[in-house]
């Protein structure tokens, strides 16, 4: 899994060792990178472009989608995380 | 003095009572009735199937009913009527023909409709994909649902406990 932005390209997250994804690393950055930019006047604070290979599972991108929505941030509020997900395709 | 019984009251203690059920057997046909109304249909009704098995989510809202294009492992189906085999779509197009041409079909319909009628057309289409179908096909059933004015797309998956 691949996090990319304007900067250039973002952290990657590895798989672990049971060749799945590590859903919960994933997560991890993206309320890193959310932490970033929230307040600061993006307006598509809540955009995310989501890109997969060709072969991947719909289940794959469900679980993502999931996993895009909302955060819990310290005092346990439940916060958006990227909730407006675009789709795109890459160019091979 | 005593006085003779009255010949009126002579019966009253031998009288047999029975319970007449009319007003009751009312009463409970009215709350089966109610009771089978408020079975109601909410949400999508989706029969599962070994073709069709939905991927599961945690969050997500409920679905209302819309147009609805599936697509199950082998074919590609909108509302329930057979569209194309999978094989058959094409590898090196983004639109999918056959879809297109059936969607466009429903948008003009439902297009005349919000003229006619006043029914207000909602651009909405429920993709209700097999849990094993690849990106690039979802992909190309997503671009050719907004080509055909389904811009608004949900994608249909099983909450997780539910």
């Amino acid at each position: 899994m691949l996090l990319s932005g304007d900067e250039g390209e973002g952290p990657t997250v590895s798989l672990v060792d049971d060749g799945s994804y590590d859903y919960a690393k994933f997560r991890e950055k993206l309320v890193e990178i959310k932490k970033k930019v929230i307040g600061k006047g993006f307006v598509d604070e809540n955009r995310a472009v989501l890109t997969a290979s060709a072969d991947i599972e719909y289940q794959v991108i469900v679980k993502i989608m999931d996993n895009l929505q909302t955060y819990t941030d310290e005092e346990n509020k439940i916060l958006p995380l990227f909730p407006e997900i675009n789709f795109s395709k890459i160019l091979q | 003095m005593a006085f003779q019984p009255s010949k009126s009251k002579k019966n009253l203690g031998t009288e047999s009572g029975s319970l007449n059920m009319n007003s009751m057997m009312d009463m409970m046909t009215i709350i089966l009735l109610f009771l089978l109304k408020s079975f109601s249909t909410e949400g999508a009704l989706v029969t599962p199937s070994e073709e069709l098995r939905l991927p599961v989510s945690e969050q997500g809202q409920k679905p209302k009913k819309e147009l609805t294009v599936s697509i199950a492992k082998n074919v590609l189906l909108v509302n329930d009527q057979l569209i194309m085999d999978v094989q058959d779509i094409q590898k090196d197009q983004m639109l999918i023909p056959p879809l297109a041409s059936r969607l466009s079909q429903y948008a003009a319909q439902e297009q005349e409709l919000e003229i006619d009628v006043g029914k207000e057309f909602t651009h909405e289409v429920i993709i209700e994909g097999d849990e094993k179908i690849p990106f690039e096909l979802l992909f190309k059933v997503m671009y050719t649902c907004s080509k055909t004015e389904f811009y608004k797309m949900r994608l249909l998956t099983v909450k997780k406990g539910s």
